[in-house]
């Protein structure tokens, strides 16, 4: 039911935020998620939140994770618009979200530049002998990066507690897999490294947080690094500007709407489960409340200072606490 | 008390971090066991074990975002290059995620990349480069460059104390060259990052420079001293923050700016020396400010060609004299 409620509210956000795109309020374009959102729940459900939990480095099609590991709504709005309750004080734009306080590093645009830096939280997590591990998700064409294979061959010679989760979508914007890389099955790519892999369907949420689970608790008993590979579809375009029915075939996008995993989830929980719609709509009422909630929130948000361009560039031993 | 080469006061430096603070760990290619290619990291390994002086592959921009991470995930990370040339394979690290992540987030990435710079040693296009105009274009890495062993054990130790990420460029030239007394461990002094240090008083020219001219500078005063001219030499000893005041100052009294570097001269950091000078001390210029740098090519290997590129005592000497009598 939680994983209803996540993926319910993800999928309502960004819908929501596509919205405020096309109206023009919105800044730069909007990156979307969509037919990823049991990948984005199911990486992020097994970690522990907060501070003093495990690192996050989510990519631009993880939004679900913000939300599960911490981030209120309502930032991720304000994110979007540009406006000073941003996790980055409107420095930074769309998904390129991050905080201490929820140990989630700021994603960057450069693909798979995030992979090493995880590796570097995973191994401070070794060295201080702590039982946390660090986290980090990518799509398909990051793996084609420099970074990637120094990231994962550091994790795998250092053993240290980092998960990798590839989003394997077919689209690297509007480059189809094939014309990536000619290893398709990614997650063979972490076994020549000496990482133990697994490939998993990502449309299934309950499959993907029982892989994911069983790489934190391997990775958090000192088993060193581990590899998840999300079988997905990307359901649209790059971003929102990207006119992606010129090269997407249709039928394929049509094939893989019906393995939408918010269905897919619908299904299992009003047959197996034996929930009644009922459940799930009050479900849905609550999303609409928080998502309208949030939007409300942001829109009454101030928009930074102009000052605040000018700040921030050097850390100083006095300014470490930065607001939230 | 003992006397160091610069290199010996970088490892001492590295040393009394890592015994003063245990988050402190050095990180990068042969420097455990073997102690780095220039012995910078020796012992380290032997003292504080293997997850405190780490061997890597051979990946820099891996070293450099593994650095990263384990900054912001609370260490405090010295990452080594091998030789300064390969931090162009951690340059977007550094760039993309090092320098952006406080501005964006407020989160603090307290780290140190150790570059091995410079010429001299005939090492040739790929072991000589100067790389420290390749970071001051962009906001948010400090850089430091000390000339001499005490400052290279008193700026390294204040670069790992930063709460930001230091690219520190050791002059390979120097490591064995340079020598002096230099207190370590519980004596051991912090120097400022920030701050210049005027090498040598004057009253009739400036010279502006760091890192391995600023030997050169000295002579050169030494030498114009007997001709009747006095210079003071400004070792800058940190690039950002650059002293601007130091050199205003100076320059204001002496009405002539020499700025001298090694690295080649097209936009090398004494181009922003020479526009900050211009334009905030232009009323008390008597002369052009001038500049003296490397020619503007890779820097080449057999002796007779690195000594074509690199700026000479001679050099420094014809454009100080004709400074002086302009």
């Amino acid at each position: 039911m939680d994983f209803f409620y996540w993926m319910t509210l993800t999928r309502a956000v960004e819908e929501r935020a596509l919205n405020l795109y096309r109206q023009g309020r919105l800044p730069g374009s909007y990156y979307t998620g969509r037919g990823q959102e049991a990948i984005a729940v199911g990486i992020a459900a097994p970690l522990r939140h907060g501070r003093d939990g495990d690192w996050l480095s989510p990519w631009i099609r993880d939004l679900g994770s913000y939300l599960v590991h911490g981030v209120p709504p309502w930032r991720l709005f304000s994110q979007f618009m540009g406006k000073a309750g941003s996790t980055t004080r409107g420095k930074d734009g769309n998904l390129h979200i991050g905080g201490e306080e929820w140990n989630i590093p700021c994603q960057v645009s450069h693909m798979a530049d995030m992979i090493p830096l995880t590796v570097g939280a995973a191994l401070a997590y070794r060295q201080a002998g702590e039982d946390r591990v660090a986290l980090t998700s990518f799509g398909d064409a990051a793996t084609s990066r420099g970074d990637f294979h120094e990231g994962l061959n550091i994790a795998a010679v250092l053993e240290v507690p980092a998960i990798f989760v590839a989003e394997n979508n077919g689209w690297g914007y509007s480059t189809p897999i094939a014309k990536q890389t000619k290893v398709t099955e990614l997650y063979r790519k972490a076994a020549s490294y000496g990482i133990p892999a697994v490939s998993v369907d990502g449309n299934d949420v309950f499959a993907v947080y029982s892989a994911i689970k069983a790489a934190v608790d391997a990775s958090r008993a000192g088993q060193g690094p581990q590899f998840v590979e999300c079988l997905t579809y990307r359901m649209g375009g790059h971003a929102a500007h990207d006119k992606y029915e010129s090269y997407m075939p249709m039928e394929t996008l049509a094939e893989w709407s019906d393995k939408d995993p918010l269905k897919r989830l619908e299904a299992v929980l009003l047959g197996d489960r034996g929930m009644d719609a009922e459940q799930l709509e009050s479900v849905r009422t609550r999303v609409r409340d928080e998502v309208r909630d949030a939007v409300d929130r942001a829109d009454a948000d101030a928009y930074p200072d102009a000052a605040e361009a000018h700040q921030g560039v050097f850390a100083s031993a006095e300014d470490d606490a930065w607001p939230s | 008390m003992a006397e160091l080469t610069y290199l010996e006061a970088i490892n001492a430096a590295l040393h009394d971090e890592m015994e003063a603070d245990e988050r402190v760990f050095c990180m990068g290619e042969d420097v455990g066991r073997q102690g780095g290619a220039f012995g910078a990291t020796k012992g380290l390994q032997q003292r504080f074990g293997e997850l405190r002086s780490i061997d890597t592959p051979v990946a820099e921009a891996g070293i450099a975002g593994v650095a990263i991470g384990a900054a912001m995930a609370g260490r405090r990370p010295v990452a080594e290059m091998q030789f300064g040339d390969f931090v162009s394979i951690a340059f977007d690290q550094l760039i993309t995620c090092a320098a952006k992540m406080h501005y964006r987030i407020g989160w603090a990435v307290p780290m140190v990349v150790r570059c091995p710079n410079g010429g001299g040693v005939g090492g040739g296009p790929y072991h000589s480069q100067n790389v420290e105009a390749w970071f001051h274009h962009h906001a948010g890495l400090k850089i430091v460059c000390p000339a001499t062993a005490d400052d290279a054990y008193g700026l390294l130790r204040s670069s790992i104390r930063d709460p930001n990420p230091v690219v520190f460029c050791e002059h390979k030239f120097l490591y064995r060259r340079e020598k002096s007394e230099v207190p370590t461990g519980e004596g051991g002094e912090l120097v400022p990052i920030g701050k210049a240090a005027i090498r040598r008083p004057g009253d009739d020219l400036t010279i502006v420079t760091y890192a391995s001219m600023v030997r050169l500078a000295t002579a050169v005063a030494d030498q114009l001293a007997e001709e009747g001219t006095s210079c003071e030499v400004i070792d800058l000893r940190t690039l950002v923050p650059f002293d601007a005041e130091t050199v205003l100052e100076s320059v204001r009294r002496t009405g002539k700016a020499l700025v001298v570097h090694e690295d080649n001269l097209t936009g090398g950091f004494g181009a922003e020396v020479a526009a900050v000078i211009s334009q905030h001390a232009f009323e008390s210029l008597d002369a052009p400010v001038t500049r003296v740098a490397a020619i503007d090519t890779p820097i080449p290997f057999t002796p007779v060609l690195e000594r074509e590129y690199m700026p000479t005592e001679d050099d420094l000497l014809a454009a100080a004299r004709d400074l002086a009598a302009y």
